[in-house]
């Protein structure tokens, strides 16, 4: 197991030269690793967004928690880049968007409630499918410290599939602006969930996760009924793989740098207690 | 982030739900520590449902590590002595 493993690749490309601090392109499971890692990061800053803007007292309560669920998942995910030969630091606070691996649905700012909920189905759906499937492989991290982000990510999977249901239910506008955002970020998320290059064949035989068939059949078990509720039939969706940045693990284009900022902790560098 | 038990939501937070038709109902919170201990009631939060109720009890009372917590509808607690109290209307 050492192909899929460190910086075995040579930095290409402009974006490595001109970014003080960022390492080098990474290996495959450094991909991995970075991909879930920065998803859930961006995933934890857009739910932070709704912390004061959700239907009620308890949602932001939730979204506040569940936003730091995801730091502090991407926080151990970061760690473990350093068995890779990695510096996690310099990882976490030196990159510019354009180096950033999350999945493009969370690109941009929700912008309403409906996509925060259907965001909570397709993409911290896809995040915990992707992980579940990384515990059980034979990265000796992933599988010591996944298992408890997952019984974290229960109550993600609960709060998700109860508001998409009760979105859906009351039929109107809510529900067709639901069924809009998941048909959004479902090619997309897709695409990143089930990367169709080398690197991840090189991830699934050498770490030993699944490969692409089992992860769809069980994102397909874990969210296809609640997105049935909208009338999306997950198996008619094609993942969007035009533009493939098979460096990024996704397609093209970067989450917005005011968000980035607040991920790298830009306005609090000064604080920084290591 | 936890809130005690008693009161309602504000003036504010009820027109936001009569706007979004979100109508919730009261559930009662209860917890123990450790396996031996006693259940005690800890708060209450607003749901729409059981599913959400259990997510929001979770999240909204995580500062303790908790062995076990359950929910009750307000509205299922039956007072065996008292008149008045937030559970006085299901006599």
């Amino acid at each position: 197991m050492t192909a899929a493993r460190g910086n075995s690749r040579p930095a290409t490309g402009d974006r490595s030269a001109d970014a003080p601090g960022v390492p080098p392109a990474p290996g495959p499971l450094a991909r991995h690793i970075l991909s879930l890692a920065d998803t859930k990061r961006l995933l934890g800053i857009r739910y932070s967004d709704w912390l004061l803007g959700s239907p009620s007292i308890e949602t932001g309560i939730a979204a506040s928690s569940m936003a730091q669920d995801e730091w502090g998942h991407a926080r151990l995910l970061y760690s473990m880049l350093k068995r890779l030969g990695f510096d996690p630091v310099a990882v976490e606070q030196d990159r510019p968007a354009e180096r950033y691996y999350s999945a493009p649905a969370l690109d941009d700012p929700f912008p309403d409630w409906a996509a925060f909920v259907a965001a909570t189905v397709v993409v911290d759906g896809a995040l915990a499918v992707a992980l579940e499937s990384f515990s059980h492989g034979n990265f000796a991290l992933a599988r010591s410290r996944v298992p408890k982000m997952l019984a974290e990510e229960e109550y993600h999977r609960q709060f998700g599939a109860a508001w998409f249901a009760r979105l859906a239910g009351a039929g109107g506008e809510g529900a067709a602006h639901l069924e809009a955002a998941a048909r959004a970020m479902l090619p997309t998320t897709l695409a990143w969930l089930l990367p169709d290059d080398p690197a991840y064949e090189a991830v699934v035989a050498e770490c030993d996760i699944w490969e692409a068939g089992r992860v769809r059949a069980r994102f397909r078990e874990r969210v296809g009924a609640v997105l049935a509720g909208v009338g999306v039939r997950l198996e008619e969706i094609s993942p969007a793989r035009a533009g493939w940045d098979p460096e990024r693990r996704r397609g093209p284009g970067a989450p917005g740098e005011e968000a980035v900022e607040r991920a790298r902790g830009d306005r609090n560098r000064a604080l920084f207690v290591e | 982030m936890s809130r005690g038990g008693g009161g309602s939501a504000g003036g504010t937070e009820a027109d936001r739900r009569a706007r979004t038709g979100l109508h919730e109902g009261v559930y009662e919170v209860f917890a123990r520590k450790r396996r031996g201990d006693p259940l005690r009631h800890i708060g209450y939060i607003d749901a729409p449902g059981d599913e959400l109720a259990r997510v929001y009890a979770w999240k909204t009372y995580d500062e303790e590590n908790w062995f076990e917590m359950c929910v009750v509808p307000r509205g299922a607690i039956i007072p065996v002595n008292r008149s008045d109290g937030p559970w006085a209307r299901n006599r």
